[in-house]
């Protein structure tokens, strides 16, 4: 039982450093602009497609696949903020949520129509092989990368909201009309927080992505599902909260992989409904989420 | 208190969203063909006077009255059997007994005596309609173009040679999704809508088990490669009178796999892996009995395992690798097996029965770690295909443009053929009545691609598997022993 708890909590881990990407580009869109993105995870799909054809299709260096991956992704997101979000800015927060949504399905519908040929699809890991084994968990190369690159955009995050631009970014969501006055361009605000946090999207999409084969979707319904998790990563974090969107990301995944433990028979959904158990009484006793303190009333 | 309602308005359209963009997944419009001579309007043509009745309930009433006006079919029921229930206008024929599991021996139509025309839906002078449904999108990932190539190959080869008793065969395609649901919704469009004669099943046992009882419940005849014997709470698929496995049930097939394990692996430690779809607690049951009766204590784990395998993955293959097991026998959808060996470091041979597991679709994505796999298949590789059928590649191509021929066509190519020979034995005054009665004459049908099949004991027509192994260096499988009993 230790050992099967044990590969849980490693698994857990870099499953929900996955999870802690995808949950920053949530939160950071949510902060800047009030916006749910339900193409966060998509634009990690996408991203990952694009450094595939890169790197398999198109025999790029790898390096070059995956920048090439990124940029797919970051375009997307600016494509999406210029083509659905700035149209819509006027509209209520339901019809910019549905947009995205419909951003999300209109790209699985293209990842669908391109990958018919090949469905199941293999991305080569940067660095192949097993760094560690504890308890048995295969821990790869590619996980301690993963790892490794979610704590330097954790760090490169936090430098960054406390620079000019980081504070422009809430200055425009908090008043965008002040904000305008002061200098600020709203507008090129909004393209950089979306251009970011597709950047957040691309790098969850092309570094899980070599984990596991991949499908249209991968990150949104397929097999490295990551926008549900990713959205209770914010929830715990309470959707304004960087490192509480990190930290719920962690807590997530090692939440969900607790759910495959063989205490649970391999029940199907266990882990989701786990997460959503754990969710429910987060909620029910810290409504504001787990890692940010109780707004206090003015 | 403000703050926990905004929360909950969150999470709540959060679970909203999340549902829309789960229920939007997956679909790939236009996944609808028709093969075979084109241009006949659906739904009109050769339909016998009077529609076909529901089938009698299994267990529940008895059969209809048999057809009318023309000659009945001879001991198309077998025994516990009900006859379709169809009602005609016009003098009564034989009475059919009654159906289901508690039934006595049925009542076969009216022998030779002025029996109505049979069940003719879909069934024209110039054309057989037939329907395949298989899961092209979803869990499965099964490649479009591949069915889409595949279907009609065999239907566009027998038309070239002037059809089945002078008869065309239009093959009309539907996408299931991999889903249950959507595999009822197909199925019934093609019986309803299309009045398709007959329904192939493609792949998939969940899909076959949905579709094969709405079929049932229709009284089409449906045919599909064995998969599950029988579903908790709705019985055996022995039972239905229109249903027939033209290779052997996962079941059956568990002797064979505990043959395979204890061949190579006397001594060694071995596991077994089972999907969590209710439909394979039998054969759960009998595989974990089968394998602890004849290794013993070397079973070191029986487990069942989600249908989707996600973030479980790397669980379960540490569990795999820290079992210290040689070898897995192993029944879950491919896509689970691929993400299992992705995340495993170390190696084992995964074996099994069934068809899905063995494509080379599977060879690709789940190599180099599933080097050597060994799974039972109803159809073999490309690499004896040729040898024990010239007319398929040639076929093949000349329907698509040249293309080289996938494992997909070759399952669809055996399936067509097989589904032909039957036709062309219904008679050329074929009915769904003569069909079924044909199938159930005892007769042997060998088409050289699947092994022989009879169903003149059981729905369960088997008679043997081929047996592929996977090769990495190529990643495909290759055709280890054919017809392996």
């Amino acid at each position: 039982m230790t050992t099967e708890l044990g590969i849980a909590v490693v698994n857990g881990i870099f499953a929900g450093s996955v999870y802690a990407l995808v949950a920053l580009g949530i939160v950071l869109i949510y902060r800047a602009s009030g916006v749910f993105n339900f193409a966060q995870a998509e634009f990690g799909t996408t991203g990952l497609f694009a450094a595939y054809a890169g790197v398999v299709l198109w025999n790029l260096p790898y390096w070059l696949g995956l920048l090439f991956g990124l940029a797919a992704a970051v375009a997307m997101g600016l494509a999406t903020e210029r083509l659905v979000i700035n149209p819509l800015r006027n509209s209520s927060r339901v019809t910019l949520l549905v947009g995205t949504a419909g951003v999300a399905l209109a790209a699985i519908g293209i990842q669908f129509w391109q990958s018919n040929e090949q469905p199941i699809r293999e991305m080569p890991k940067i660095v192949e092989g097993v760094a560690l084994q504890p308890f048995g968990a295969a821990i790869t190369w590619q996980h301690l990368i993963t790892l490794g690159v979610l704590i330097v955009v954790a760090l490169a995050l936090a430098v960054f909201f406390r620079s000019p631009s980081g504070v422009a970014i809430q200055a425009a969501q908090q008043d965008g009309t002040a904000a305008e006055l002061v200098g600020i361009s709203v507008r090129r605000v909004s393209m950089m927080t979306w251009a970011i946090a597709a950047l957040l999207g691309g790098l969850a999409g092309v570094l899980s992505g070599p984990n596991l084969t991949f499908t249209a979707g991968h990150l949104t319904f397929g097999a490295g599902a990551a926008l549900l998790p990713g959205f209770m990563a914010a929830v715990l974090g309470g959707m304004r909260s960087m490192p509480g969107a990190l930290l719920g990301g962690i807590v997530v995944g090692v939440i969900e992989q607790l759910g495959s433990l063989s205490l649970f028979g391999y029940m199907s959904g266990g882990g989701e409904m786990m997460l959503f158990f754990f969710l429910l009484i987060v909620l029910l006793l810290r409504p504001q989420g787990l890692f940010v303190r109780k707004a206090v009333a003015a | 208190m403000r703050m926990r309602n905004r929360m909950t308005r969150t999470v709540a359209l959060l679970s909203a969203l999340a549902f829309m963009l789960a229920a939007g997944c997956g679909l790939k419009p236009g996944v609808a063909q028709m093969y075979g001579p084109g241009g006949t309007g659906y739904g009109q043509q050769g339909v016998a006077p009077g529609q076909p009745g529901l089938p009698g309930e299994q267990g529940m009433q008895p059969g209809a009255l048999g057809g009318t006006g023309q000659d009945a079919v001879p001991g198309a029921t077998a025994p516990g059997q009900s006859q379709a229930g169809a009602t005609r206008t016009g003098g009564t024929g034989g009475t059919a007994g009654s159906g289901g599991p508690t039934s006595g021996p049925g009542g076969a139509g009216g022998p030779g005596g002025p029996g109505g025309p049979g069940d003719t839906t879909g069934v024209t002078d110039k054309t057989i309609k037939i329907g395949v449904h298989a899961p092209v999108t979803g869990a499965a990932a099964f490649p479009q173009k591949s069915f889409e190539r595949a279907v009609g190959v065999y239907a566009s080869y027998i038309n070239s040679k002037g059809g089945v008793n002078g008869r065309k065969i239009e093959v009309l395609f539907r996408d299931d999704k991999f889903d249950p649901n959507h595999a009822r919704a197909v199925c019934k469009d093609l019986a309803e809508q299309q009045k398709v004669f007959m329904i192939i099943g493609g792949a998939g046992s969940d899909q076959i088990d949905s579709c094969a009882r709405y079929a049932n419940s229709v009284g089409v005849p449906y045919i599909s490669a064995g998969v599950h014997e029988t579903r908790p709470g709705l019985g055996s698929l022995a039972k239905l009178r229109t249903y027939y496995a033209s290779s052997l049930t996962y079941e059956q097939q568990a002797p064979l796999v505990t043959r395979l394990v204890t061949s190579q692996f006397e001594g060694k430690k071995v596991g077994l892996m089972v999907a969590d779809n209710d439909s394979l607690d039998n054969y759960f049951a009998v595989q974990q009995e089968s394998l602890e009766r004849a290794i013993g204590d070397n079973l070191e784990f029986a487990e069942r395992v989600p249908k989707n395998i996600q973030s479980e993955a790397p669980s379960i293959a540490a569990e795999i690798c820290n079992s210290g097991v040689e070898a897995v026998v192993w029944m879950g959808s491919p896509s689970g097996l691929i993400n299992v060996t992705k995340s495993m470091t170390c190696t084992v041979r995964f074996l099994g029965a069934g068809n899905t597991n063995g494509l080379n679709i599977v060879a690709e994505g789940g190599c180099p770690q599933l080097d050597n796999a060994q799974f039972f298949s109803s159809f073999p590789q490309l690499d004896k295909i040729n040898q024990m059928d010239p007319n398929f590649e040639p076929a093949y191509r000349k329907k698509n443009n040249g293309e080289d021929p996938d494992d997909i066509g070759i399952a669809m190519w055996g399936a067509e053929k097989l589904v032909s020979m039957m036709l062309d034995a219904g008679g050329k005054d074929l009915s769904r009545q003569s069909f079924m009665a044909a199938l159930e004459s005892g007769k042997t049908f060998d088409n050289n691609v699947y092994p022989p099949v009879n169903f003149g004991k059981s729905r369960f027509g088997g008679t043997a598997m081929h047996q592929l192994r996977a090769d990495c260096g190529q990643r495909q499988f290759f055709t280890e022993r054919l017809n392996v009993r």
